[in-house]
């Protein structure tokens, strides 16, 4: 291609496509169709609660994304980097700060600040546990995605067992902390409080993704290294330390994936990641495999539908998802923002 | 000869069951264009890639203004001043002109920002395309900024692995232009196998053949040594 051209591909990529712009229209008008069968309030009730559910999921999946993207690792031990965010933040630490009774009953600081608490140490623990596995474990495996997938399936199960035995078998409660509980009423439509914070948790976890990624050296460096790691080691910059940096964050946005979404569910059992992973996949495949944004739409696309059907039809809820995914695999394998392979 | 910069002595290197370098051994002084000749396989590339620590030495040693590097990583010797652009145009496709350059740069000071404004002189096509992706640009592009990558840093040495391959013979004089005026600033070590190239901006050079110096000297006299070009290089 020469300059001109290249100049001209960069100023207009597309040009006007009818094509795309259908796709477009029915991409939108699809998320309309809930309104033919339910009334405006339960559908604005339906949405909130899906955008909620949404978010959850993308902090599950994203750091599985991160991990896949930056570093080209099928990591599915991040079900057990999400459990123990759960166990570690969203069951552990609330059930300590109860005991000062900063939880149940607490202030609006106290519970803000239980909530903080219980994110940064499901963060920590998901950070601690990413930092073993990769170096004990997944190093051995790199570019070797069956052993990875293999190796890193055998450490969620044994992950899960060893929950077992620190937590016992059985479903355990989860505090919600008191400025969380309950719901507002906005003209009708009924939105949970909880659902509130995971949004606003969700979407800062986004924009600060992007902007690490986009907007600092590192995560120039990361982007680097994603697609030449030789290239980036010859420009000075030790790769090992970056990726296992990489992986670090990716362990950690799993744990505040963990805290999150038990506290959400009130509830917290050892199969909770094994569970979860599947909705990590469902995700990070209908985004792309390695797109944070594709991760962030992805999650949006399956907590809105899960959320439309399961009212709807709720033994279809799930089956739907896995439909979409299905979907989206045979009409765009690469994902809604994933790159073409061989482009 | 003066104190050299890089010093390589009696370097071997194994890739599996393969002996690619046997026994190297070389000096090469600060302040020139040293050219690397050879025919494929002579182990050129392989020599570049051994001193930037990419191609593990079994034997030998290499030391760069007297200190040992061999064992060292690649990153560490990037550090240390050595700049390497590789064979394959290392660029990085999804990154713009300007994050390819601001990713090499080690410090971002007043002095990498005359070293910019001398990119900016000596590769004006890349500032034309300052906030394009890199995948975009035509292959001369993509090797002026492999070589724009390398050069930001104030780098004791430069490494340039056959920058001529694949391009058209304007572009090729283009990259010749380019590195004549970098070597006023920088000590290069170029692989090369295009002779004319190779002859324009090189000042001394080395023949390897099967892993191993065979010959070395000025560049203007090689040029008048028919049978060491038709034996080591293929041409008459």
């Amino acid at each position: 291609m020469d300059a001109e051209a290249a100049a001209t591909q960069l100023q207009d990529p597309d040009g006007f496509n009818m094509k795309r712009l259908v796709t477009w229209v029915c991409s939108i008008g699809i998320w309309f169709l809930p309104l033919i069968w339910v009334d405006p309030t339960t559908y604005m009730v339906l949405t909130v609660a899906g955008v909620a559910f949404g978010m959850l999921l993308f902090m599950v999946a994203s750091g599985m994304t991160v991990i896949f993207g930056l570093m080209d690792i099928l990591n599915l031990a991040h079900g057990a980097l999400f459990a123990l965010g759960a166990y570690t933040g969203g069951y552990w630490v609330l059930n300590l700060l109860e005991k000062w009774g900063w939880v149940e009953y607490g202030t609006v600081m106290q519970s803000i600040w239980s909530l903080v608490l219980a994110i940064l140490t499901g963060a920590a623990a998901g950070a601690l546990l990413g930092i073993i596995i990769e170096r004990v474990i997944i190093r051995g495996v790199y570019g070797d995605h069956l052993k990875q997938i293999m190796i890193t399936m055998g450490v969620l199960y044994v992950m899960t067992e060893v929950t077992k035995i620190f937590w016992g078998a059985n479903p355990e409660v989860v505090l919600v902390p008191m400025t969380f509980q309950g719901s507002y009423d906005i003209f009708d439509v009924i939105v949970g409080k909880f659902r509130i914070a995971a949004i606003v948790i969700g979407v800062l976890m986004f924009a600060g993704i992007q902007v690490v990624l986009l907007k600092t050296k590192i995560g120039l460096i990361v982007r680097a290294g994603v697609e030449n790691r030789e290239a980036v080691q010859t420009s000075g910059y030790n790769i090992n330390r970056i990726f296992t940096g990489v992986f670090t964050a990716g362990g950690a946005l799993a744990g505040i994936g963990g805290t999150m979404w038990c506290v959400f569910q009130q509830q917290v059992y050892p199969d909770i990641g094994l569970e979860n992973i599947i909705f990590a996949m469902i995700v990070v495949v209908i985004g792309g495999l390695g797109s944070v944004t594709g991760s962030f739409l992805g999650a949006l696309v399956v907590g809105l539908s899960f959320n439309y059907v399961a009212f709807l039809l709720p033994k279809l809820a799930l089956g739907v998802n896995i439909l979409i995914m299905v979907v989206v695999l045979i009409i765009r394998p690469w994902g809604l923002m994933g790159e073409k392979q061989g482009d | 000869m003066t104190e050299p910069i890089l010093s390589l002595k009696e370097v071997h290197s194994h890739m599996g069951q393969h002996h690619i370098l046997q026994g190297v051994t070389m000096d090469v002084a600060a302040g020139r264009l040293t050219v690397l000749l050879g025919r494929n396989g002579a182990g050129k590339s392989s020599t570049l890639r051994a001193v930037m620590g990419l191609n593990p030495v079994t034997a030998g040693e290499i030391r760069l203004e007297g200190h040992r590097i061999h064992g060292l990583k690649p990153f560490a010797i990037a550090r240390l001043g050595v700049g390497f652009v590789a064979e394959d145009r290392a660029v990085f496709y999804r990154l713009s002109v300007e994050e390819n350059i601001r990713l090499s740069m080690f410090k971002e000071n007043s002095r990498a920002g005359e070293r910019m404004a001398m990119i900016h002189e000596l590769f004006p096509d890349l500032k034309r395309f300052w906030h394009a992706k890199a995948g975009l640009l035509s292959g001369g592009q993509k090797q002026m900024l492999a070589i724009a990558r390398a050069f930001v840093n104030d780098h004791k040495l430069l490494l340039v692995d056959e920058p001529s391959k694949g391009l058209a013979p304007i572009v090729v004089g283009q990259v010749g232009e380019s590195l004549i005026k970098i070597r006023e600033k920088t000590t290069v070590i170029l692989v090369e196998q295009n002779f004319h190239l190779a002859n324009m901006v090189g000042t001394h050079f080395f023949i390897l053949d099967d892993g191993r110096i065979v010959h070395q000297g000025l560049m203007e006299e090689l040029a008048e040594r028919q049978e060491l070009k038709q034996r080591y290089l293929g041409i008459g």
